[in-house]
């Protein structure tokens, strides 16, 4: 209190020694993934797991993108990614698509029950999957589509559907009514409405709910790991397989690059388009 | 004049519907994989001389490696629920392959059994352990023993300890060895390896006679002071071992033996195979003797079992794949290469090192029971669970005892 | 006529999601629920054996353990993310130089599958090889972080990665928050001459309410789920010292054919979370509507 400015300045030192101090909590695990997996195995050995790489070493990440073995398959995660994505673009748009028109049909076109089917579909967003985990399997053994691609596309679409219809539902309330008026009075049509008028008019919100859906169902392990078509699991199954192999000598380099590539597709997506990202994550909760 | 629009954007969702479902219904139930965890470096070599004599006869092998048996069957089992089984999955031949059996999950392999005769080329036991109601419902591979300690000698030298032949030299050899600077026992961090280590110290601690009651699960022997003696033995082992057991798989485990950094390792037959891979030379780098102090040798037959299919072809495949498991040059080869025996009387045990010999005359000899996972899983599991439970806590051994006692009455 | 045809195709486009919640979420939980009062195992049954999966299931001690891990983890899980994230957000309202570095590291964890954070955490946690050995090295020999290897703490270490994952949600929903705190509510504060902290504390903060309870929502959703970060971390061990409910119904499904047992816990795990959660909810919905 003596001299004000003074102290000021150390409030100000003490702020960023506390932001710096969580810079290295939450990078120190990236970070020590990255100089490790550019390690030689003897390296990682000997040396601190905290310093560079003498020599930088690319072998772990080529044996981690094709080659890397789980007993006699020695893939990498490579076909898994194929895998991955040739799952998660279907179900995405359809997801997507279902929750827009659906935002649509709930805000635009009020009618008894739709209430109750929102409420019901707010529920579905809250259980924990293993309490459908039997059923699923029931019924994708009766659709004769179990441990198919087109099985994950389904579950991923129905489980995605909750949380995109909330999403577009909170955004299509403030959609001012005279818009839908007008395009009515020129007769439109409902879907012509929805794809000339409403749709227009929500590049961000589905952009939103791409990204969170993509996220969501790219990082899905679960499903992946019961229902994945054998020898073609989605990525995080087939890494948790990798990298918990447990035999022989264990290859941190290889594991640590694993690693690193299965999160790279979310990791890069959240650096481009954080501003979606973050929208995605808390527009429910700012609105809701 | 909008229904135009809206008609053929149903036309075209139709049409996307349609082809993405005729795409995925061309690979319906093509599922021909075999499920195993087979995945150390010895196991998959052996398994690739199964895989090769498959392929020669003409057959395709599908490989779905998982890390460990758990993962495996629960992978099988929920395939089994959706309708999507392998064409055949890797068990321990016995309680297991009964209990699926009798859950109507199996396809028999009786037919090719009687044409290849099998009946007369295993040991009645094996044959028996192979089969539900009179029909073979499992291919044996191997015939695995069990409890085998294995020795670092190298390690034993440097610590100026000779190999203890008895429970009590065991004990007293551990001390000596943590203060040379080594880890005195390796041991692993899975259920089933701990409960491995609990084999051993039940046979060295309260011994055979014991031990075989309480795989029968005979109350009187499991609610006994031995059983309150055995569970303190166990603890009085966990000083000599290190902090990163913690989850660590038998592979890892072994290798802290096979490059000289702790001293023992309680094993099956399955861990020699790592050391032969590194050029240890058993009886010189390294030794196998079943658990000090006991003349006991726990066994269990591996094998496949194949589950329930209708399809004709698939049948058929299970079939060449049964036969080429039970090739006596594959068992032979492979099971070399492994550690383990093989599962065929006929099959030539030439080349076989001591380890392997010895467990052989010891089979002969007669003093060979099954072990636990031979048994049914409800055993099975109660005995994992509450071994792990208390080698992972701070519990005593009386609470372990009455743990077992009420875990097995709750069955 | 124009109207009545208008809501004729919006109901019917909404056909399919009445098939999602009718059958796949409702129907899905209704039958898992029957499964629990069947003595199914292998293989879904219908053969009725009334509350005795249930009897079993609360004197199993795996069970136990698991279902008392779902409070420690739950409730430190929530209680450190919002305490961190409170103070995170509160620091980065001191108008900070970068402040876009910050906030773009401290929730990038949320971008990644809480698999890759459970493997990472178990590297770094790994006392032969990760932060333990790496201040060993540096001279701190006393020093011990083997929480992951401890039947005792290794829940608190899954705690951690939880922590890291998400505590940077709660950050950018507070801080949110924050940046629309009314300019007058800081002048008044100013002119009363109420310490920075103490005004945070007591009138800014409370103001977030409304943010906190869709932040303890978000967050207890990943509690529910917590499956996939337990497996990759520790697989439930030592023992079974770490697992939690998500796991243990998964096992039962599975690995232990006893389907009607992890029916049984998942209807327990579901029931808990509800009476937990709707209280609060009721409480606070009720709350905002006067």
């Amino acid at each position: 209190m003596i001299n004000p400015h003074l102290s000021m300045n150390w409030q100000r030192v003490t702020i960023y020694i506390c932001l710096s101090f969580f810079l290295i909590f939450f990078l120190a695990p990236l970070y020590v993934m990255l100089v490790t997996s550019f390690k030689s195995l003897e390296e990682i050995r000997e040396s601190s797991l905290m310093l560079l790489p003498s020599e930088w070493i690319f072998d772990g990440w080529m044996k981690a993108w094709d080659h890397a073995c789980v007993g006699l398959s020695c893939n990498g995660v490579k076909p898994h990614f194929m895998a991955t994505f040739s799952i998660t673009i279907p179900a995405l748009l359809l997801a997507v698509f279902l929750g827009a028109i659906n935002g649509y049909a709930l805000t635009q076109w009020k009618f008894k029950g739709s209430d109750l089917l929102l409420a019901g579909l707010m529920m579905g967003c809250f259980m924990p999957f293993q309490l459908y985990l039997i059923p699923i399997a029931v019924t994708l053994r009766e659709m004769g589509i179990f441990g198919t691609a087109l099985g994950l596309i389904l579950l991923h679409t129905v489980y995605g559907v909750p949380l995109t219809t909330l999403l577009f539902r909170n955004y299509y309330v403030s959609l001012p009514k005279e818009l839908i008026k007008a395009a009515l009075i020129d007769g439109a049509g409902f879907f012509r409405i929805f794809f000339q008028v409403v749709l227009p008019l929500s590049p961000s919100i589905v952009m939103v709910s791409v990204i969170l859906i993509f996220t969501g169902i790219y990082n899905d392990f679960i499903f992946a790991l019961t229902f994945g078509e054998v020898g073609k699991q989605p990525v995080m199954a087939a890494l948790n397989n990798i990298v918990n192999s447990t035999y022989g000598v264990k290859e941190h380099n290889v594991n640590m690059a694993a690693t690193l590539l299965t999160a790279l597709p979310t990791l890069l997506i959240y650096l481009v388009a954080g501003k979606f990202f973050i929208r995605g994550l808390t527009s429910g909760a700012i609105k809701g | 004049m909008n229904t135009k629009i809206v008609s053929s954007i149903k036309i075209n969702l139709i049409i996307f519907l349609v082809s993405t479902l005729m795409v995925s219904a061309g690979n319906l139930f093509a599922a021909d994989d075999v499920v195993h965890w087979w995945v150390g470096d010895a196991e998959s070599k052996a398994l690739k001389v199964i895989v090769d004599e498959f392929e020669n006869s003409g057959g395709k092998w599908v490989d779905t490696p998982h890390n460990d048996s758990e993962a495996a069957h629960a992978s099988v089992k929920s395939r089994v629920i959706g309708g999507n089984p392998p064409a055949a999955v890797l068990m321990v031949v016995g309680a297991s392959t009964q209990e699926w059996s009798e859950g109507g999950l199996l396809n028999d392999i009786n037919s090719i059994a009687i044409r290849e005769n099998w009946d007369s080329l295993l040991p009645d036991g094996v044959a028996k352990a192979s089969k539900q109601d009179g029909k073979y419902v499992a291919a044996p591979v191997f015939l695995s023993t069990v409890n085998w300690r294995y020795t670092n000698k190298e390690v034993l030298k440097s610590s100026g300890v000779d190999e203890p032949m008895s429970w009590g030299a065991f004990m007293t050899s551990l001390p000596r060895i943590k203060q040379a600077g080594f880890i005195p026992l390796a041991v692993g961090g899975q259920d089933w390896q701990e409960t491995l280590l609990f084999d051993h110290v039940a046979l060295g601690v309260a011994g055979p006679q014991y031990f075989s009651e309480l795989l029968d699960g005979n109350k009187k022997t499991i609610d006994s002071d031995d059983t309150t003696r055995v569970f303190a033995g166990m603890r009085a082992l966990e000083p000599y071992t290190d902090l990163g057991k913690a989850g660590r798989g038998w592979g890892d485990t072994n290798n802290l033996v096979i490059t000289g950094k702790a001293a023992f390792f309680f094993m099956g037959d399955w861990a020699k195979g790592g050391f032969l891979q590194a050029q240890k030379k058993p009886g010189v780098d390294f030794s196998c003797q079943i658990s000090p102090g006991s003349r006991m040798v726990l066994t269990a037959v591996d094998g496949f079992a194949f589950p329930k299919s209708s399809s004709s072809s698939e049948r058929a495949n299970q079939s060449s794949l049964a036969s080429a498991m039970m090739n006596r040059d594959v068992q032979t080869k492979a099971a070399l290469i492994k550690g383990a025996l093989p599962a065929r009387k006929d099959a030539s045990t030439e080349g076989f090192d001591h380890c392997s010999q010895n467990a052989l005359a010891l089979l002969s000899g007669g003093s060979a029971a099954l072990h636990w996972n031979v048994r049914e899983s409800g055993f099975k599991g109660v005995l994992k669970e509450v071994v792990s439970q208390f080698w992972n806590s701070d519990m005593s051994p009386d609470q372990a005892r009455k743990a077992l006692v009420d875990g097995l009455n709750q069955l | 006529m124009w109207n009545r045809s208008y809501l004729l195709t919006s109901q019917l486009v909404l056909l399919p999601t009445l098939i999602i919640v009718v059958y796949f979420l409702w129907g899905f939980t209704i039958y898992t629920g029957f499964l629990s009062f069947t003595d199914s195992k292998f293989l879904p049954n219908h053969n009725w054996v009334g509350l005795k999966q249930y009897y079993l299931l609360w004197s199993n001690a795996r069970w136990l353990t698991a279902y008392g891990n779902l409070f420690i983890f739950g409730g430190l899980y929530l209680l450190i993310c919002v305490l961190l994230g409170g103070l995170l957000a509160v620091l980065m309202d001191q108008e900070v130089l970068f402040e876009n570095l910050f906030r773009t590291v401290y929730l990038y964890p949320m971008s990644l599958s809480l698999v890759v954070t459970g493997l990472s955490w178990q590297w770094l946690l790994n006392p032969t090889l990760g932060l333990q050995k790496i201040l060993n090295d540096f001279g701190f020999h006393g020093f011990a972080l083997d929480w992951i290897v401890s039947s005792q703490y290794s829940i608190y270490a899954v705690v951690l990665a939880a922590v890291w994952h998400g505590s940077g949600l709660i950050m950018i929903l507070f801080l949110a928050g924050l940046r629309a705190v009314d300019e007058d509510i800081w002048k008044s504060i100013n002119v009363e001459g109420v310490p920075a902290w103490k005004a945070y504390l007591w009138i800014i903060l409370p103001q977030l309410r409304p943010i906190l309870l869709a932040a303890i929502l978000l967050l207890t959703f990943n509690v529910v789920r917590s499956f996939d970060l337990v497996v990759a971390m520790t697989s439930g061990g030592p023992g079974f010292s770490s697992d939690v409910p998500a796991k243990y119904i998964y096992d039962y499904f599975f690995s232990r054919s006893n389907i009607a047992r992890g029916a049984a816990a998942a209807v327990c795990t579901v029931l808990t979370v509800l009476f937990i959660i709707s209280p609060y909810l009721y409480f606070e919905l009720r709350k905002r509507n006067d």
